[in-house]
């Protein structure tokens, strides 16, 4: 039974392939769901509409005037570019985090490592950091400078794998733990690996084992506290496009870019045989086993995808920065990200980027404004902007407390999370058991909040099918109560 | 693939020498040959107003030292008329949350970009930390705006030294071929070959080096350890050079006593105050009473003596420039009137420097006397036999302050230290 | 030898304020299945406490007549452990109990929120750079009253077994013995049945939440004895450690977190002295892996609670 609606749902096939024809149909049906949104949930599709808008076209009209009113006539608390990207770059991580923390229902307190690692791929790959070979292809630099470059567009899916592999190899003894546990070793990992790439900048040693002799002398292999610099910059090969701070709101739309793959990704994993899984995971993990869910496969899956969003995020982070150092990358960002997932909504894509970009504002852009005015009137008080993290940890306890489901909630987490009392708790178990598994994943496809882009799984020619298919609305709202 | 976009990097050092006209920097005046691209039509928008912008981490720990560089900066430049001009004074802060508070490579770039879009920016004052110059130096390049630092220390950023630079440095900071960075304090390796000097003159031969693993400390630790090796010293540290110390552990008994049975008979400590110092002092002198530690100015702070009490006393202590209690003549009346004027407080070490930064930009503004990026630069790039608080100030073709000294100081019982000594500035 | 021994010496004393910051992790997971994130913080705001009454409010110094110094200390320990007590039970009330059938991510991260309020309200009232304070104890090697010169026992870490062990002892005879610990264990068992055979749970949760908080405040005592320094982010090296010892030992076990601490002491000692101290924490980790690895559920196992 449970086998032969995946098998529906996934037509497709697997791999990359697959996964590329099943975004093009979500492209391709586009149109018709925002029709379809815009029929149903008419406020809602148009705020976001208008929300997107002004989020694409903000860059350009910084430049126009924006920025010249804020700098002559009256100051304005507005983001730049460079804030701007970054709000890119936490919302491509958020997504990240969503994916374990919101969908399978890990806590990864460690997520920054992740970071680290796209960062560094990036910085090792298009950088004169291995100055003794010379590997230049379809770079910004000339033939023959040292060091390897490739261009960006190769080293985000390096980057990807990179990340996905670590995330994978430190959830493989780690997953089979509680949740708990999992929470301190991600922890643990996240302190770990910048310590490791600060650290392995002068490396020592000599290995002999009968004819093979490996000898190496203050190996510089991560470039210690100095990190490593000049990464080259995004650029788009055959034009003169380079993405760098220098080059104004060009890196903001790579950015955008970059996200709004993300999101189509998310979008679909979460819609697949894999997310309904993580989904079940999380809700209950013995009784998911017990449908025949393989939960280690599963829970490792959602690890290592959701650090390989990290990887591209930091990948393109080093790049846009052009250097990096093992600074960057400390508890507090594990944190900030986790904030903007719980602030925004967890489990909802568009709430965790609500999350990150509201977050990355008051962190870069909002408080260091607030700072700069009070100390222009009073400068012996103490700047506001370093109490950032009580707000943030009032905010935390706050959310728990009042709002755990975030402000755009995923409906499934928020019923889940309500669910305070003992009684509620036996009411759902006993509900979730009366719905048949079937129904159960309908139910979570059809009740899904985000825009535009609902329900664009099934391709365009089983559309109807799929909608025949879906679960009558009596099962939603008798499982929001 | 692209030749047309070849190696700035590579050219740079060449172009350098016609840009700035080697070492008499841009003396020839505005010639149209001498002009980097980047640097033409920079001319500010407005007709009444000139633009400076400081960017220095104004949370946290580093806030003692940059209040007051702040404070000096609006004292010499804000309100103050250039010809037609108001100098008007942007205070940007460079760190964030997101990184405790300390400098944040998204905010530096932010600010540096800031500056760079903002016709009016004629000088862009700061940073505090190396790490975040290393970001804004090619922003303000390309956009022609010259950077005038009262604390970086890191070699790397306007000249190579073998050992503590890395392959490339400096010329990778500056991708449109000519310099527009100049600071006023000496570099790390000035202060560690003073150090080291200073060591054997009090007849230490044996020094175990420790460093914070961080840029400064880093930087700071290994220029001692080369120098303390050329003067005939020996290095115990476990890689020969200096070693690290984890600013996150909670304890280092197992390390103080790893350096006592190493039997060092002094140790060189290149860290700042906020890396746990503290508790590294007092696990030190717990284990070795009466041993020699030395360190740089990375803790010449009120801070770091409240952070590590009677564990501090003795410690010898270098800053990389002149103390503010050794200034003279124009120095010596500032010092005496910022003590009057903040109740008896002396300045923090680089007080006098957040002073001398912002009068080489004010002289660079007022021998211009026009709002052209390109004219400021120049000027600041030329600036020779400077009278500033901290002293003359000359620079060089790199950008780097000539002449100059390192102070040696002691600490008694108290703060502030007792003043040993006066060292010459000399490089590695 | 004598190095080694004097390492162990070393590990030993820094195992035991793992110790008893690790107790109060394990003691609140046991109970009810909580990483109190904010305990390590906790555990600052108490050295931070003991900080300003041994500097500020009575002004010891090490000349300080030895009568009148243990006296304050007692008291400085005892008013320390009343107040981080109190504020530990407010922070149940407010931020987890309300919480108690939410699904576990949220009194986790809620707790990570305390968490930085501690922290932060630390750094607002004493500033961010670290506050010291003189040695009070003298500087003298107590084994060389038995003539042995070679290893050094100071007074400082005599202190904290001192301190340290009966603590211990007379927290696992409450637990193990006395009424109020036979529920506490009935609770960690199952909340509902101890409920139903007259148990307060709700009470319960908070005399745990008390003892746990005494423990954090004397810790903190005992820690600024021992360092003589603090600062506002001191809970989050030391938390880290501790946490690792609690998971190391078995969570929700008492003795599994004392074993857990003295085995962390002891590694960081030894990686700092034979291998490399900027290796250390990455050292600690790699260990905490392997052992999760082969023994998932900690070196002694869990005991209190075991109902997943």
């Amino acid at each position: 039974m449970t086998t032969l609606v995946v098998k529906d749902q996934d037509p497709y096939g697997h791999g990359i392939g697959g996964w590329l024809s099943h975004v093009g149909a979500v492209i391709g049906a586009l149109p018709g769901t925002y029709r379809r949104e815009l029929t149903i949930h008419r406020r809602r599709t148009v705020l976001l509409t208008v929300l997107v808008i002004l989020l694409v076209t903000y860059p350009i009209l910084n430049k126009l005037f924006l920025a010249e009113f804020s700098r002559t006539t009256f100051p304005l608390p507005l983001p730049d570019d460079t804030v701007v990207t970054f709000m890119m770059i936490f919302g491509i991580m958020a997504i990240g985090l969503n994916i374990v923390a919101g969908f399978a229902g890990l806590l990864d307190l460690g997520y920054v490592a992740f970071y680290a690692l796209g960062a560094y791929t990036a910085a090792f790959l298009a950088s004169p950091h291995w100055d003794s070979v010379s590997i230049v292809f379809l770079a910004n630099v000339a033939p023959g400078f040292p060091g390897i470059h490739l261009p960006f567009w190769i080293i985000v899916p390096i980057a990807i794998l990179v990340a996905g592999t670590f995330g994978a190899l430190l959830g493989a003894p780690t997953l089979r733990l509680r949740g708990d546990y999992l929470a301190i070793v991600t922890l643990g990992f996240g302190e770990i690996v910048p310590v490791v790439f600060r650290n392995l900048a002068d490396v020592t040693f000599n290995f002999s084992l009968g004819p093979i002799s490996i000898n190496a002398q203050h190996l510089n292999l991560t470039g210690g506290s100095l990190g490593i610099n000049p990464i080259d910059a995004p650029y788009l090969p055959f034009t003169n496009l380079v993405f760098n701070a220098s080059s104004g709101y060009a890196p903001v739309y790579l950015g955008m870019f970059l996200l709004v793959i993300a999101i189509l990704f998310a979008r679909n994993l979460e819609r697949s045989r894999i997310g309904r899984a993580w989904m079940a995971i999380r809700e209950d993990e013995l009784a998911a086993e017990m449908m025949g869910v393989n939960t280690i496969r599963t829970k490792l899956l959602a690890f290592a995808l959701g650090a390989s969003f990290a990887g591209v995020a930091g990948s393109l982070q080093a790049s846009y920065l052009g250097a990096t150092t093992s600074d960057f990358f400390t508890f507090s960002t594990s944190i900030l990200v986790l904030i903007m997932v719980i602030l925004g909504g967890i489990g909802n894509i568009w709430g965790v980027l609500l999350g990150a970009i509201a977050l990355t504002y008051v962190d870069k852009t909002f408080l260091p404004y607030i700072g700069q005015q009070v100390q222009q009137i009073a400068p012996s008080f103490p700047n506001p902007a370093q109490f950032n993290f009580l707000l943030f940890g009032l905010i935390l306890v706050a959310m728990m407390r009042f709002r755990p489901e975030g402000f755009l909630p995923n409906r499934q987490r928020a019923a889940e999370l309500a669910a305070h009392t003992q009684a509620d708790v036996e009411a759902k178990v006993d509900e979730i058991v009366a719905v048949d598994a079937e129904a159960e994943v309908e139910a979570s496809i059809a009740e899904d909040p985000g825009i535009g882009l609902d329900n664009l799984g099934p391709p365009p020619g089983q559309a109807e099918a799929s909608g025949d298919a879906r679960a009558p609305e009596t099962i939603d709202e008798e499982r929001e109560l | 693939m692209r030749l047309a976009k070849v190696g700035a990097l590579a050219a740079a050092a060449a172009i350098v020498l016609s840009a700035c006209g080697g070492s008499t920097p841009a003396a020839s005046g505005g010639g149209a040959a001498g002009q980097p691209d980047a640097c033409k039509s920079k001319k500010g928008s407005s007709s009444t107003e000139i633009h400076v912008y400081s960017s220095l981490p104004r949370q946290g720990t580093n806030t003692e030292q940059t209040n007051t560089l702040v404070e000096q900066i609006k004292l010499v430049l804000d309100g103050k008329k250039v010809g037609n001009f108001t100098i008007k004074y942007f205070d940007l802060d460079d760190s964030s949350a997101a990184n405790n508070g300390d400098w944040d490579g998204t905010v530096e770039q932010a600010n540096a970009n800031r500056a760079a879009n903002d016709p009016d920016a004629m000088a862009y004052i700061g940073t505090y930390n190396s790490g975040a110059a290393k970001l804004a130096i090619p922003i303000l390049n390309a956009a022609c705006l010259v950077m005038v630092t009262p604390a970086n220390t890191y070699p790397g950023l306007t000249k190579a030294v073998n050992g503590v630079t890395k392959p490339g440095e400096p010329d990778t900071y500056y991708p449109k071929g000519y310099r527009n960075y100049a600071r006023v304090v000496g570099t790390d390796d000035a202060q560690g070959n003073a150090g080291a000097e200073w060591a054997k003159s009090l007849g230490k031969t044996k020094a175990y080096v420790l460093d914070d693993n961080q840029v400064y400390g880093q930087g700071l630790a290994r220029s001692f350890a080369l120098g303390f090796t050329k003067v005939g010293g020996t290095v115990l540290s476990a890689n020969g050079t200096s070693e690290s110390f984890d600013p996150k552990a909670t304890d280092y008994s197992a390390l103080a006593q790893k350096i006592k049975a190493a039997g060092a008979d002094m140790i060189y400590i290149g860290s700042i105050t906020g890396q746990n110092t503290g508790k590294l002092w007092k696990d030190i002198r717990s284990a070795m009473p009466d041993i020699t530690i030395m360190a740089g100015d990375g803790v010449y702070e009120k801070s770091w003596y409240d952070g590590v009490g009677s564990a501090g006393n003795s410690t010898y202590l270098t800053f990389g420039a002149i103390g503010p209690d050794q200034l003279t003549g124009d120095g010596k009346t500032w010092y005496e009137k910022y003590k009057a004027d903040h109740g008896g407080t002396s300045p923090a070490v680089y007080t006098a420097y957040g002073n001398a930064a912002a009068t080489v930009v004010w002289n660079a503004l007022t021998k211009a006397g026009t709002n052209d990026r390109y004219e400021v630069l120049k000027n600041v790039m030329a600036t020779k036999d400077l009278a500033t608080v901290a002293g003359p100030i000359t620079l060089d073709a790199n950008g780097d302050v000539t002449g100059g000294g390192i102070t040696a100081y002691q600490v008694q019982t108290s703060w502030p230290p007792q003043f040993k000594q006066l060292f010459a500035s000399k490089g590695l | 030898m004598d190095q080694v021994i004097q390492t162990f010496i070393i590990g030993l004393s820094n195992g035991l304020i793992f110790a008893l910051v690790a107790l109060g992790y394990t003691l609140v997971y046991g109970i009810i299945e909580l990483i109190n994130f904010a305990h390590g913080d906790l555990f600052m705001t108490g050295s931070m406490m003991a900080f300003f009454l041994i500097s500020v409010t009575f002004k010891l110094t090490p000349a300080t007549e030895p009568v009148t110094m243990i006296a304050v200390i007692l008291l400085v320990i005892a008013a320390v452990m009343v107040a981080t007590a109190a504020i530990n039970v407010a922070i149940e009330r407010v931020a987890y109990r309300p919480l108690r059938n939410a699904p576990k991510l949220a009194p986790l991260i809620s707790a990570i929120g305390m968490s930085f309020v501690l922290q932060n309200i630390a750094n607002l009232l004493a500033g961010p750079a670290n506050k010291s304070i003189d040695n009070l104890f003298p500087t003298t090697n107590l084994l060389s009253a038995f003539g042995i010169t070679t290893i050094a026992v100071n007074f400082q870490q005599a202190f904290v077994a001192v301190v340290t062990i009966p603590l211990l002892i007379a927290l696992t005879w409450f637990v193990d013995k006395t009424r109020q610990g036979r529920a506490m264990r009935a609770t960690a068992q199952d909340p509902d049945t101890a409920g139903l055979m007259g148990v307060d749970v709700n009470r319960t949760i908070a005399l745990t939440f008390l003892i746990g908080g005494a423990l954090a405040g004397a810790a903190g005592v005992v820690q600024i004895l021992f360092n003589n320094v603090t600062v506002y982010n001191l809970g989050f090296r030391f938390g880290l450690n501790a946490f690792t010892s609690a998971v190391l030992g078995g969570i929700g076990n008492l003795r599994g977190a004392v074993v857990g601490a003295l085995v962390l002491g002891q590694i960081n000692a030894f990686s700092d002295r034979y291998i490399s101290a900027n290796w250390t924490n990455a050292i600690v980790f790699a260990v905490l892996i392997g052992v999760l690895v082969f023994k998932p559920t900690g070196l002694l196992g869990q005991q209190l609670a075991d109902r997943a």
